[in-house]
């Protein structure tokens, strides 16, 4: 059974082709996304390592907020008295007290050096070879207060060189500095894309850090001294405040926290690889049922000469589990060009990965083949069973391939619909995991009923094509075997369903955001720096006294612990509210807001129970635990936080800049007299973003539309293999056909006739795949924005525009999937295709 | 077509496979003619190209030397656009087996030739042919609700609906019982005689030959006999002194 097997394999290799490529797809975006995660890990893991190599030990503070976790989380300072008796300790051969703050690099044209979404940060130099990770790659380290040394990449890009005067911009101001020299960390040119500038010690703690105050202290123990015991002792002879921590552990720490990170990264990317290959599924089972259709007449022959019905059903498996192995393999190869794809998109929408050798594990090739075989296996089985179902008898009748009972999967479909609606209205209501259940059992259930639907569809959207005999004959082609179209469809339909989900979603944030956002706003402009750095304290306070602002009300943002939940905080002046920043009040009085009270999002307080009246304890990260009354409740506010607090309790966060800084003009000042004014002064901020209420929505908006184009491009594979399944059921169908093909054109249907009546039925199939998918994307898409009011996505808005133009595709697609299989049948030899039987 | 000449003809028509040693004639240089309102049958044994002969002079394949014409068009130098539009206006086909659509009923499947061509049949030649065929109360099933020779005889309909110049037919009764074939060849008898139409049909039946007025006889790619008002009788002793046989 074997043999035969494989040779029915070799025979019919390139109708397998197509339907390969599905799982070759599928495969390789799993090995794909797989290795680029791996391979960023592997990356930042060496680079972790040896940013710590120097490093036996760390001093760091306690973290700051109870319960905090993570390498990034806020940390108490270490007193910067410690120091001398760190030193001084038996053991310890050499310590560096490390500060660190906000520093901006411009480049040599004055513009400000981009990062990419990494840090820009400046810190101190540290010269001694037993703790530094830095190595001096050109140049000399810098020696005094003017004088800073610049990573090798940052350098390079910015455009600096050695010798040179340059212009750094720092919390407390614009800087000039001579560039002294180059450095490394380790034998990395950079830091994961951060640009790092570093000043002699005491200059760095003057210009970076706080009196009296470091981050870490960095230790090196002395030669033949055991570091355990070096970190017990230290341990033993430190204030409470601190802990000690030694570099592996550091190491370990922040590589895990990447890979948590990177872990979020990795699912995203695999559930869209998981939705390809699900395409793929359809594609596989849709080739597999054709061919044994195909293959009804040999079937019987084998089952006559006496093959039992597992014989051909495992034939038809071992068949799939080939085609699986063989296409996961080929996928797996394809995978490594699909991590570089996926790392050149990403940068594309962004934001700057490292580079390093692929890192192709064990882990990415076995779990590859399992599930692209498994897929190939699950697809088949169905076909595989009805294969087995071929009577004997039928090798004497030659009998017409019957049409297999819709039954069972009406059934089946009717089952999974019920719960899959029930799952998505629980799950608008803000349970998104439920929703999701709810989303898969819908489309399958669809899958499942679509043949229903596929007879009467083809008949209705086939009908504007019927003036013509090509494309009536397409139509009837199309509702010749529901299920055979139905299958066909469905695989698009999955694809246009996530497509349109994301569009309705996107669209009703935009809409949401366009206009909640001017409405949350009084104030005329909004100043930020990239990535919610602290606005100058001097340039707040020079803006605040020009004479065209009336009010300059400052929002600080930042990480508190209400009650026991960790969350964001923001503190803003009382009388802001009103004038500044607009709340929707719900109850209490939101203008009252003063220090020792706090105003709550509607939607948290009820969550956490809190009403006016309330007490709440709030823990910042400089100071203790204390009790606020909440004074009111306000609506979701896409400008605030869940807590608002009085600017009296900024003093508790880690850095005493602003994040925001609202400006409303005085009466009878124009926007653009404020707007030049203002602009005046953050000239010396050069990336600070200026932004009136249309601009604020605008930007806010053009993100969104980066992450729909994002998600649309990963979702484009999906999309791409059901046209791959369009082709390959077209293609079958032809084969399947033949002499249908040449009596049509022996009576005298004109290739060009031919090619019409083929793509006809390509248009028909991929519209009602395409209508299928945009009814179920909409209702997604209605179910995620209700789900999602919480994040601010309020307002639903139905892109029907763009929906239109998703069928317009469609059928454009179905044009373009036709091509191949149309000129295969146009070029039928009419006399043999007529002698086929 | 208003000629006066035969329906179609040949000269010297040749259509050989491969090459060098291996090389068939299917057809070595065959001259005939089918006169217009008659009724010819094409005979010979297998292998002897009758099928060939057929295929070529109704534009399905193509000659590898001489001429053939339908009506006084010659088909050698047309274009496969060109010759598929022939044999949409200009001739009938039917085949031995799976003559129809499956997805059209019997009256779609009767229209479709002329439905390619964009035209509209005339209803009341329509009526006459359903008539003529007999298939009045079965134009609305499909080929799979209907016998080998109900299936036939719509096939036999479609062919005559163009008013082509010529039908060919290819084994029309090699694939159904003796009874239905009797009811096909009859229909095509009346066709000729009683509607005027030129028919051409390759069999290997003696007694489906004895319905046409002029047997042909291939031997090797060869014409080598022929005969006028054949029996069933005299046809098949033709065959066995063919086929070396005493009679």
């Amino acid at each position: 059974m074997i043999r035969v097997m494989l040779r029915s394999l070799l025979v019919r290799k390139l109708r397998l082709l197509l339907s390969t490529s599905a799982i070759v797809l599928g495969v390789a975006f799993v090995a794909g996304s797989l290795t680029l995660t791996d391979t960023l890990g592997r990356v930042f893991e060496d680079l972790f390592v040896k940013v710590n190599a120097q490093t036996d030990l760390e001093v760091r503070g306690q973290v700051a907020i109870d319960g905090a976790t993570g390498p990034t989380v806020l940390r108490k300072p270490v007193p910067a008295a410690l120091l001398p008796a760190i030193t001084a300790l038996p053991g310890v051969r050499a310590a560096t007290g490390d500060v660190s703050s906000y520093a901006q690099v411009l480049r040599s044209d004055g513009a400000a050096y981009e990062t990419g979404g990494a840090p820009s940060s400046g810190i101190n130099y540290d010269g001694n070879p037993a703790t530094s990770p830095m190595s001096l790659r050109q140049g000399r380290a810098p020696a005094g207060s003017g004088e800073v040394a610049l990573d090798v990449t940052t350098a390079q890009k910015a455009g600096l060189h050695v010798g040179e005067r340059i212009t750094l911009l720092l919390a407390s101001g614009r800087q000039e500095a001579l560039l002294t020299g180059t450095f490394g960390l380790g034998d990395s040119d950079n830091l994961g894309g951060a640009s790092i500038v570093a000043f002699e010690q005491r200059t760095a703690e003057r210009l970076l850090g706080r009196p009296g105050e470091y981050d870490t202290v960095r230790i090196a123990a002395a030669d033949g001294v055991s570091v355990p015991d070096l970190q017990q002792r230290l341990t033993q002879q430190m204030p409470d405040t601190v802990e000690i921590a030694t570099g592996a552990q550091i190491a370990a720490e922040s590589a895990t926290a990447v890979k948590s990170g990177l872990g979020f990264f990795s699912t995203l990317l695999l559930a869209f690889a998981g939705v390809a290959l699900f395409v793929g599924a359809f594609l596989i089972f849709n080739t597999f049922s054709i061919l044994v259709a195909q293959r009804q007449r040999e079937l019987a022959v084998l089952r006559a000469l006496g093959a039992s019905r597992t014989q051909v059903t495992s034939s038809v498996l071992a068949e799939a589990i080939v085609v699986g192995l063989v296409a996961s393999g080929i996928g797996i190869g394809l995978g490594l060009l699909v991590a570089l794809g996926l790392r050149e998109l990403v940068g594309t929408f962004g934001a700057t990965l490292p580079t390093g050798p692929l890192v192709v594990s064990p882990r990415t090739v076995l779990l590859s083949l399992v599930v692209g075989v498994l897929i190939t296996v699950v697809a088949a089985l169905l076909p595989a069973h009805r294969a087995s179902a071929v009577r004997p008898v039928e090798a004497m009748r030659g009998a017409a391939p019957g049409q297999a009972s819709t039954g069972l999967a009406t059934v089946v479909g009717v089952l999974l619909l019920l719960p899959g609606l029930g799952l998505l209205v629980v799950g608008a209501g803000g349970r998104l995991p439920l929703l999701a259940a709810g989303c898969v059992l819908t489309v399958l259930a669809v899958a499942a009923l679509a043949p229903l639907l596929s007879t009467s569809a083809a008949r209705l959207l086939g009908a504007p094509l019927t003036h013509r005999v090509p494309g009536r004959l397409g139509r009837l082609n199309a509702m010749r075997n529901p299920r055979r179209t139905a299958t066909t469809a469905t695989a698009l339909m999955i694809g246009l369903a996530m497509v349109s989900a994301v569009s309705v979603v996107g669209a009703s944030a935009k809409a949401s955001f366009g206009s909640d956002i001017p409405a949350a706003l009084g104030a005329d402009l909004v100043l930020q720096l990239p990535g919610e750095q602290g606005i100058p304290v001097a340039v707040a306070r020079e803006l605040a006294a020009l004479p065209e602002v009336a009010h300059a009300d400052g929002l600080h943002l930042g990480q508190a612990k209400v009650g026991s939940s960790l969350t964001n905080v923001t503190t803003l002046p009382g009388p802001a509210i009103g004038r500044s920043m607009v709340l929707e009040q719900v109850s209490g009085d939101v203008t009252a807001l003063a220090p020792g009270r706090m105003l709550v999002d509607q939607d948290e307080a009820s969550r956490q129970a809190l009403q006016v009246g309330s007490q709440a304890t709030v823990q910042l990260p400089r100071s203790e635990p204390r009790s606020y009354l909440v004074v009111g409740t306000y609506r979701a506010n896409l400008l605030a936080s869940k807590y608002l607090l009085d600017s009296s309790a900024a003093s508790g966060f880690a850095t005493a800049e602003d994040t925001v800084l609202l400006l409303s003009a005085r009466p009878g000042v124009s926007a653009a007299a404020l707007r030049e004014s203002v602009e005046a002064v953050t000239a010396a901020l050069p990336s600070a973003q200026l932004r009136n209420r249309q601009e604020l929505a605008d930007s806010a908006t053009s993100q969104i539309d980066t992450a729909m184009a994002f998600l649309n491009v990963l979702l484009l594979l999906s999309v791409a293999i059901a046209v791959l399944g369009i082709v390959n059921t077209l293609a079958l169908s032809v084969i399947d056909r033949t002499r249908e093909l040449g009596l049509l054109r022996a009576i005298g249907l004109s290739r060009g006739q031919t090619r019409r009546m083929i793509t006809s039925e390509a248009v028909i199939v991929a519209v009602f795949g395409a209508l299928l998918g945009i009814a179920l994307g909409i209702g997604f898409g209605i179910a995620l924005q209700q789900g999602l009011q919480d994040q601010g996505i309020t307002a639903l808005a139905i892109p029907l525009g763009r929906l239109t133009l998703f069928i317009a595709a469609a059928a454009v697609t179905g044009v373009v999937a036709a091509v191949l299989p149309a000129r295969r049948a146009a070029k039928l030899n009419v006399l043999a295709a007529v002698a086929t039987t | 077509m208003t000629t006066t000449g035969p329906a179609a003809r040949s000269l010297e028509l040749a259509k050989t496979y491969g090459s060098g040693d291996t090389t068939v004639h299917a057809l070595a240089g065959v001259t005939v003619a089918f006169d217009t309102g008659a009724f010819t049958a094409i005979m010979g044994p297998s292998g002897s190209g009758k099928s060939t002969l057929m295929n070529v002079m109704a534009g399905l394949d193509t000659a590898t030397g001489g001429e053939c014409w339908i009506g006084d068009t010659p088909l050698s130098a047309m274009k496969d656009k060109d010759l598929t539009a022939l044999r949409r206006d200009e001739i009938g086909f039917i085949f031995q087996q799976f003559n129809l659509l499956p997805t059209l009923n019997a009256r779609e499947n009767i229209t479709l030739p002329m439905d390619i061509a964009g035209r509209t049949p005339d209803p009341v030649w329509l009526a006459q042919i359903v008539a003529a065929v007999g298939l009045g109360d079965r134009l609305d099933h499909r080929p799979d609700a209907m016998s080998g020779g109900q299936q036939q005889r719509v096939a036999v309909a479609r062919a005559l609906l163009a008013k082509p110049a010529i039908v060919f037919a290819d084994e029309p009764t090699g694939n159904i019982d003796s009874r239905a074939g009797a009811e096909v060849l009859g229909l095509l008898r009346r066709c000729v005689s009683e509607l005027g139409q030129t028919v051409v049909m390759v069999t290997h039946d003696p007694v489906a030959a004895s319905y046409a007025d002029r047997v042909v006889f291939l031997a090797d790619g060869r014409l080598v006999d022929e005969i006028v008002n054949p029996t069933a009788e005299s046809v098949l002793d033709e065959i066995k002194l063919l086929e070396g046989v005493p009679a």
